[in-house]
């Protein structure tokens, strides 16, 4: 299912929800529409920008880069060049499947290409200001960096298994 | 206060704007072309799932009205206990769309009485994927994706625990 299915199903879900809403207690479902357009309005500038720096990363770090550094050097360097590349790498899983599916069979090091996904889709520094405005700095460095080595480990975990 | 004044305020206060800014004025100076084309790609990005987002949010006024404090702290506070906790990593692995979309409706879910915990670990278990897994399976084997879910949920619940152990429970947002 693309981006706009996926939109299309939740807003879908939530419009059902909402007119249950309205048939319960008009006047709190309207409420809540009010409460969900200003969380909305104060967190869109942030989006923006962050969609912004998205379309920059995708532009100037385009994923025949990232071949390129992944599939060379020492195994360990390999590893922590993987998590890295895969926080700072932002888009669907799906863009990181080919790439990791093509280092691997380029002969990089399992681990660090596990690594390498594992960072990709659940590591955020593009998105970490964000992260932050909603949740306070603390928390999405503490998050990112702990799910950072959760990524790492896990590679070296699965170079075992593999 | 007057409108213009508050507008100044509010504008000088975007400053992950600003920064983007200066970054693109970088860019554009450097490389026009590739610019234009990120913007491009950046904005059609954020039409593309502007529908999810506007589902998302109209989600989080619906939860921050309808859901009472008392329901999310005895489910997702610490009351809830380990059910709460796994009740977490399920939602996490059947969370779809992307991260940054989830972060509000996992904040208004905070500022109803759920623990750090449950926060951390559904942006742990959100890392599963199940519905990419044949997909997964496909570019990187079976072994691959199997050995890298099974390794997500089992350290969701951990990680979780210890980005909770590391943050002040009184912290608001």
């Amino acid at each position: 299912m693309g981006i706009r299915g996926i939109g299309l199903t939740y807003l879908f879900l939530v419009g059902l929800a909402y007119i249950w809403a309205f048939k319960r207690d008009p006047q709190k479902a309207r409420d809540a529409i009010k409460s969900g357009t200003s969380s909305l309005l104060s967190l869109l500038p942030l989006l923006v920008a962050i969609f912004a720096l998205v379309g920059l990363f995708q532009e100037f770090l385009p994923p025949q880069l990232i071949e390129s550094v992944l599939g060379q050097g020492n195994r360990f360097v390999s590893l922590l060049v993987g998590g890295l590349i895969g926080a700072i790498s932002i888009g669907p899983p799906l863009a990181s499947y080919p790439i990791a599916g093509s280092l691997l069979s380029n002969g990089a090091w399992p681990p660090a290409v596990a690594a390498f996904i594992m960072s990709w889709i659940s590591v955020g520094v593009i998105t970490l200001p964000f992260e932050a405005k909603v949740f306070s700095w603390r928390f999405a460095l503490l998050r990112n960096g702990l799910t950072l080595g959760a990524a790492l480990f896990c590679g070296l975990l699965l170079g075992g298994f593999l | 206060m007057s409108r213009s004044v508050s507008i100044f305020r509010w504008v000088k206060q975007q400053r992950m704007l600003w920064f983007v800014g200066l970054i693109y004025l970088w860019a554009w100076i450097y490389a026009p072309q590739k610019a234009a084309t990120a913007l491009y790609t950046g904005l059609s990005l954020f039409f593309s799932v502007t529908i999810l987002i506007v589902a998302v949010f109209s989600l989080v006024g619906l939860i921050h009205v309808w859901i009472g404090r008392d329901v999310i702290a005895a489910v997702l506070g610490r009351e809830g206990g380990v059910k709460g906790l796994l009740i977490a990593v399920g939602c996490g692995a059947m969370l779809i769309g992307p991260a940054y979309v989830i972060f509000p409706l996992l904040m208004s879910l905070r500022r109803l009485g759920a623990r750090w915990a449950v926060i951390a670990i559904v942006l742990a278990a959100y890392a599963l994927k199940p519905q990419m897994l044949p997909i997964e399976a496909e570019f990187l084997g079976l072994p691959f994706a199997v050995v890298r879910g099974g390794l997500t949920l089992l350290l969701a619940i951990p990680l979780g625990l210890a980005v909770e152990w590391f943050m002040p429970e009184d912290a608001t947002l």
